[in-house]
This record gives C-alpha cells, sequence and structure tokens, in this order.
C-alpha cells in the first residue's frame, strides 16, 4: 500500500503535505500554510492569518490571468 | 525506548527505597523480565509508577471511575510512622531511547490534612547523558515535550495489556468502537491537519458571508447551499453515530437478559431454539436485501419486457418487409423517379408507350421509400433485433430472482411464525420472573426494530444529500468559470473551499490508510501467535469503517462471534502489537510491553508462540506474572529462548508492604511449579 509504516507520528505532517502534491498550486499553498500555522496557534489565530494569505494568493491568480 | 532501571521510595506498596533492573548492559539481547507475584503484590503499581514517572499521571486506564483522592501514590505505612512529617514519594526512571540516555525523576510529597492525605508535586527533572559520560539537564518547561516525542502519552495506555483491557476490545461493543477509534486517532496524530480545516471553514464561511453581499447572486447562493448541505451531512452522520449507538446498547442489554433467562433451565431449550430462529430470520433478511439490489441493479435492462410485444411486432414488421425486398428496396425511389421524370428506361425505352410497363414502374414507386427511411429501419430492425434476443434471458433473470424473493419471504414468514409461537411458550412459562424478563427482551428488540428503521431513513437522507451535494458542486463548477476569472473576492472564496476539501480529502485518505496498515499489521502477529488449528481457519483481521474490529475466516467471512476466548484474547495482543508497531514508525517496536497476567485463557500452544515471538517484535517485552499462569514449562520455554534476562519476585512484608526481590533466573525454575502442581 505506501510507506506509511515508515513514516509515522513525527513526520505525519510531512506526510500530509506530500498528500496534497496533486491539488493545485494555490490550494496546496494555502493548505501548507494552513498546517504549518496549525502546529503553533490555536484555530482562531490561524483562521486569521490565513484571511492574509488567502488575499495575496486570489490577487496572484488574478494576475497570473486565472 | 528501552527502559534500564527503575528506583522507587515510599511509592505505594513499596516502603523506603528499592530498586528494579529492567534491563542489563552485560546482556543486550536479554529483553525480557518477569516480575512474578500474587496478586495485590504491586505488579500494576510498577507499571504506575513509570506512567507517574513519565507523564505525571496517576490515574491507569483500567482505574475506571476510582475517585482521584482513592488513587493514593504515596506510601500509606510510611507516613502513619511519620506522622506530621510530609513523606516523599519518588519515582526514577533511567532509559535510553533512539541511542540517547536519560534519567528521568519525578516526586511528590504526601502528608496527612485531616483524615484526608494530601499530595503535592515536589520534583520532576530530566537528565541527558551524552556520549562523553557528561549529564545534561533539560529545562523544566521543556520536559514534556521531550518525553512525548519519546512516547507519545496519547498513545501510552495501549501498552499494558491488562485482562479487562483484552476483553474490551473484542467485545462487538460501544466501547470496544470507541477503544479502537480513540487508540487510531492518538496514534494519527493529526491534529494540526484538524486544526487547519477548522481554520480554513472559518476563513471560507467568512468569504462566503461576504460574497452573499456582492452582486454574485448565483455563486453565492451555490455556495451557500454547498455548506448548508455539509452541515445537514455532519448533522446527519452524527444521528447514525448516536443510532448504532443506541443499538449497541440495547443490544448489550437483550444478551444481558439472555444470559439471565438461561439461569431458568426449564425454558432454556426455548431460549436456544429461539437464538437459532432469531439468526436464520437475520440471515434470511440480509439475503431479502441481497436480492432486492440484484433486481434494482436488473430495473434498466428488465424495463424493455414491458414492451416486448411492441418491439417484436415492429421486429417482424421490418422483417416481413425485407423478405419481400421492400426494405432495403430492389430498385433504389431516385432511379424510379428519374425514370419517370424522363420517361425513359435505364435500357432506352420509351416508358408511356408501354402501359403494362409504366403500371408496373408506379407499383414499384409505391413500395419503395426514401433512402433515409430505409436505412433508419434498417437500424431499428438491427437494434430490435439486438434487444429481442435478451428478452429470454432477462426473462428468466427476473423470474428467477421474484421466485428467490418469494421464497425468502415465505421462509421469513415462516421463522416469524416459529418465533412467535416460541416467545409465547416463553411467555406462558410458570415462571413470572423469566416471563418478565421475556417482555422486557421483546420491548428491546421492538426498539431495535425502530432504531434499524430509523438508521435506514438517515442513511436513505444522507445518500440524497451526498447527490445533492455533487449536483451543486458541478453547477458550482460551471459558475466559478463564468465569475471567477475577473473578481477576487470571489477567487478568495473558491480558493478557501478548494483548500477546505483538499484538507478534508487528505484527512479521509489518511486515516483508510491508517485502519488498512493497522488491519494488515494485525494479521501479521495473528497468524504468527495463533495455534495451529487456529491459523487453518482465522486469515485476516480487519479495522472496519466503524472501529469495529473483525476477525475474517479461510472464506473471508466475518467470524469474531465464533471464536475462543484465548483466540480472542491473542486477537487483541495483535491488535495492540499492531498499534504499537505504528507507532514505532513500523520497525521493530521501540515502546516496552507490558503484560499484566497474559496467559489466564491461553492454551499452551499460544503460550509457546506468544514466549517465542514477542520479544522478537518488541524491544522490550515486562511480563507481570501470577504463581497460575507463570509455570516452570512457560520458564522453560522462556529460558530456551535466550531472551529472558530478568526475574524479580514481589514478597509482602510483615507490614502490608512488598519488597522487589531479585533472583537468578535458574533459581526462578525451582521456585516455579509444575502444571501438575495445581
Amino acid at each position: 500500500m505506501n510507506d506509511l509504516g515508515k513514516t509515522l507520528l513525527p513526520d505525519v505532517n510531512a506526510l500530509i503535505i506530500e498528500k496534497l502534491n496533486t491539488y493545485p498550486a494555490d490550494v496546496r499553498e494555502l493548505a501548507i500554510q494552513a498546517i504549518r500555522l496549525s502546529e503553533s496557534y490555536p484555530e482562531t489565530a490561524v483562521a486569521e492569518q490565513l484571511q492574509t494569505i488567502v488575499r495575496k494568493l486570489a490577487k496572484q491568480q488574478g494576475g497570473n490571468g486565472l | 525506548m528501552i527502559l534500564h532501571k527503575m528506583i522507587v521510595e515510599n511509592f505505594r506498596q513499596f516502603r523506603g527505597r528499592q530498586e528494579i533492573e529492567f534491563w542489563a548492559p552485560s546482556l543486550p539481547h536479554h529483553n525480557v523480565t518477569v516480575v512474578f507475584g500474587e496478586n495485590g503484590r504491586g505488579k500494576t503499581g510498577l507499571f504506575r509508577a513509570i506512567m507517574f514517572c513519565l507523564f505525571g499521571e496517576r490515574r491507569l486506564s483500567q482505574d475506571g471511575d476510582v475517585p482521584r483522592e482513592e488513587l493514593l501514590l504515596v506510601n500509606v505505612s510510611a507516613l502513619e510512622a511519620n506522622t506530621r512529617q510530609p513523606v516523599r514519594t519518588s519515582v526514577e526512571l533511567e532509559f535510553t531511547h533512539m541511542g540517547q540516555s536519560y534519567r528521568l525523576r519525578r516526586a511528590i510529597l504526601g502528608m496527612p490534612d485531616g483524615k484526608r492525605i494530601i499530595e503535592e508535586e515536589d520534583e520532576k527533572r530530566l537528565f541527558v547523558i551524552t556520549s562523553d559520560g557528561n549529564t545534561q539537564t533539560v529545562p523544566s518547561i521543556e520536559i514534556d515535550a521531550v518525553i512525548d516525542s519519546i512516547l507519545d502519552r496519547r498513545v501510552k495506555d495501549y501498552f499494558l495489556f491488562d485482562g479487562e483491557k483484552i476483553e474490551r476490545l473484542t467485545r462487538a461493543s460501544i466501547e470496544q468502537r470507541r477503544e479502537i477509534s480513540a487508540g487510531i486517532r492518538n496514534l494519527l496524530n493529526v491534529d494540526a491537519l484538524e486544526t487547519a480545516i477548522r481554520a480554513v471553514g472559518r476563513v471560507s464561511k467568512a468569504l462566503e458571508k461576504e460574497l452573499s453581499n456582492s452582486s454574485h447572486e448565483e455563486l453565492s447562493r451555490l455556495l451557500k447551499h454547498l455548506s448548508d448541505n455539509e452541515e445537514e451531512q455532519t448533522q446527519l452522520r452524527k444521528q447514525l453515530d448516536g443510532l448504532a449507538d443506541e443499538m449497541g446498547l440495547a443490544r448489550q442489554e437483550v444478551d444481558k437478559t439472555d444470559n439471565e433467562l438461561k439461569k431458568f433451565n426449564e425454558i432454556r431449550h426455548l431460549l436456544d431454539k429461539r437464538k437459532l430462529l432469531e439468526q436464520d430470520l437475520k440471515g434470511q433478511e440480509q439475503q431479502a436485501d441481497e436480492v432486492l439490489k440484484e433486481m434494482h441493479n436488473l430495473v434498466c435492462k428488465a424495463s424493455a419486457l414491458i414492451v416486448s410485444s411492441t418491439v417484436i411486432t415492429v421486429f417482424e414488421h421490418i422483417e416481413r418487409q425485407k423478405q419481400k425486398g421492400e426494405i432495403p428496396s430492389e430498385i433504389r425511389r431516385d432511379l424510379i423517379e428519374r425514370i419517370l421524370a424522363d420517361d425513359k428506361c435505364i435500357c432506352g425505352r420509351v416508358v408511356l408507350k408501354d402501359p403494362a410497363a409504366h403500371s408496373h414502374i408506379l407499383d414499384w414507386q409505391k413500395r419503395t421509400s426514401d433512402v433515409a427511411t430505409q436505412d433508419a429501419a434498417l437500424n431499428l430492425w438491427r437494434y430490435l433485433s439486438e434487444v429481442r434476443n435478451h428478452f429470454g434471458d432477462n426473462a428468466d433473470l427476473v423470474e428467477k430472482r421474484l421466485q428467490q424473493y418469494g421464497n425468502i419471504r415465505s421462509a421469513i414468514a415462516n421463522i416469524n411464525r416459529s418465533l412467535e409461537n416460541v416467545r409465547n411458550q416463553i411467555g406462558t412459562s410458570e415462571r413470572q420472573d423469566a416471563t418478565k424478563l421475556d417482555e422486557h427482551r421483546k420491548k428491546l428488540q421492538d426498539s431495535i426494530i425502530t432504531l434499524e428503521a430509523d438508521a435506514r431513513n438517515a442513511q436513505t437522507l444522507l445518500e440524497q444529500l451526498k447527490q445533492e451535494e455533487e449536483r451543486l458542486r458541478a453547477l458550482l463548477k460551471e459558475e466559478r468559470l463564468k465569475v471567477g476569472r475577473n473578481d477576487e473576492l470571489s477567487r478568495r472564496s473558491i480558493l478557501a473551499r478548494d483548500t477546505q476539501d483538499a484538507l478534508k480529502g487528505v484527512h479521509d485518505q489518511f486515516t483508510r490508510e491508517i485502519k488498512q496498515l493497522i488491519g494488515q499489521s494485525a494479521t501479521q502477529f495473528f497468524r504468527k501467535l495463533l495455534d495451529k488449528e487456529g491459523r487453518e481457519n482465522l486469515r485476516t483481521i480487519v479495522v472496519n469503517d466503524d472501529y469495529s474490529l473483525q476477525v475474517l475466516d479461510r472464506y473471508k467471512k466475518p467470524f469474531l462471534a465464533n471464536i475462543s476466548a484465548g483466540q480472542r484474547q491473542i486477537m487483541s495482543i495483535s491488535f495492540i502489537a499492531a498499534l504499537a508497531r505504528t507507532a514505532s514508525r513500523g520497525g521493530q517496536i521501540e515502546i516496552p510491553l507490558f503484560m499484566d497476567t497474559p496467559f489466564g485463557r491461553l492454551s499452551f500452544e499460544h503460550r509457546q508462540n506468544l514466549i517465542n515471538h514477542i520479544p522478537t517484535f518488541a524491544s522490550q517485552w515486562i511480563l507481570l506474572a501470577t504463581d497460575t499462569e507463570f509455570r516452570r514449562q512457560e520458564a522453560n520455554l522462556l529460558k530456551t529462548s535466550g531472551k529472558w534476562g530478568k526475574f524479580f519476585i514481589l514478597r509482602p512484608t510483615h507490614d502490608g508492604n512488598t519488597t522487589i526481590e531479585e533472583q537468578d533466573i535458574n533459581s526462578a525454575l525451582a521456585i516455579l511449579r509444575d502444571e501438575e502442581d495445581y
């Protein structure tokens, strides 16, 4: 099935991030930032910081003509 | 993690300072320690001391509802001897992990306070011993994080197997599902992912609200519907969980009532008969469901049977025209029309001069149709020919299924009649107490039927919502193509929603994979630990979607209900070993496995397999055993394995305390008894 057995526990977030590879770049970027922030901050603080990241990514999308 | 040594001081039964060495550096491959003692001597107390030292916890999972004030760690006789003076209780643990050595010390002060005894934290210190022999102190604030990185506190309880836990894990009960679910959830360690999902969800909701005030009404409407749909699905899932819990409780109550009823010997045969009939009924109902599902799948094919006579009439009509040469016609209509228009045959003769030939051509003209109509008729003929060929097969299949369904319904009706009859006999039993119990049971069964119906309805509703969700997503995809490119707010909202979906998808995939991985790993252990007979029949351990455990037989059929108490114990040990292996990242289990009286229900072959295999799976095996289960036979097996390093006896003292006494393993054989001695 996969190499979960070898990579569990401490590397769990790295494994999750790897699974996000199949998603579009902006979704992946936002998801990774959300996980990274969630490692250190509570939910509300993460949501606040994500607002800025979402705005930045959406602007970039617009700039790329997407 | 390998435990080397523990020093306890005034801890529970252990008065004064006492030491236990679990592992000797001179015998690095001897990773088995046996702690031998009667019940109540403090075997579990040693595990408690380790948990206290590592995590500051005094409560073990098996303590259940025992109030905290009753879970004293301080040695009470030391406290009594030391009236009015606090007594220091401490545990010091030396261990290695990933080649690094640690020394951890935790202490509390116990003191009387009126009739109560209070305990206050006194000391917590962790030292790391570097390779050059120097000692570094870990700052107090970092100690918990360091220990958690060595052994996550959320999975710690799995490494003490006691009889109760073993029993609980294999029972088909809510507690079992919760226990396993908690074990796997803790192991997943996806806290950050779950926080991220909720945080992105908040952002998404806020943006949807903002969008609803903008000009993109349709996009906003769709996003809102999707959110509502997801919320409804979440509520329905919760409802289904609640119903499953209620059904589980009702079934447990039925089992309990059955056990009570069995005490009435005069109706025992009726109870057995009822149980068989109920099992049969369940089997028939399952079969009926399966046949209904098959019939549902046949609807598309079988619908043509309704118009079979029309199909055959049309087919035969075209066929007749074909036979007559009208389709396709011998001469093309456009050719005849050209002859009539030119008044000249293809041979050059003038048609009008020959009235018989002219009339013949007019007759041909009537019988022929245009090319497109002919092609359509021929295509229809081919299609109907194909459809017609399957009529026989489909009709047979439908008839067979209908007959099968009818037979099953009739069998169900017969079983229900027999059940009613048996129930009446139980109900009219002279034993009024039995009758009351049976009425109680009947009410429970009725409530299970109602709950099952509620669960089916909720499930159907959930399926409908899922279909609606798919439809909404498709509409959303179209809508976002229209508006998403030019509007930043829409782009933000869509991005947040897509990210939330992506994170949820990863979470689901991850959970599924972990369950599968644990099932596979548990199966490997199970196959090694089972006796020959068990290995022949029992093949796979599965962690179901609802987190219940199941074992499949050689025909891949569920077999948990039929396995023996010993096999259940082996199954639980395999599951916990799989959890431990997964927590140890697939390699050797780097967590010491404590087993409290593990051999109780096991056959000698099972004991033999445990003794031969556990020391190779685990980095350390600490057996807490009584004299009724750890006998000379087991000791001989362990000695032969070459893995047995240490042997301790917990001896009672005159004042009701316990002393830890190390014995040479050779002398252990002299102390232990043979099976015949019992």
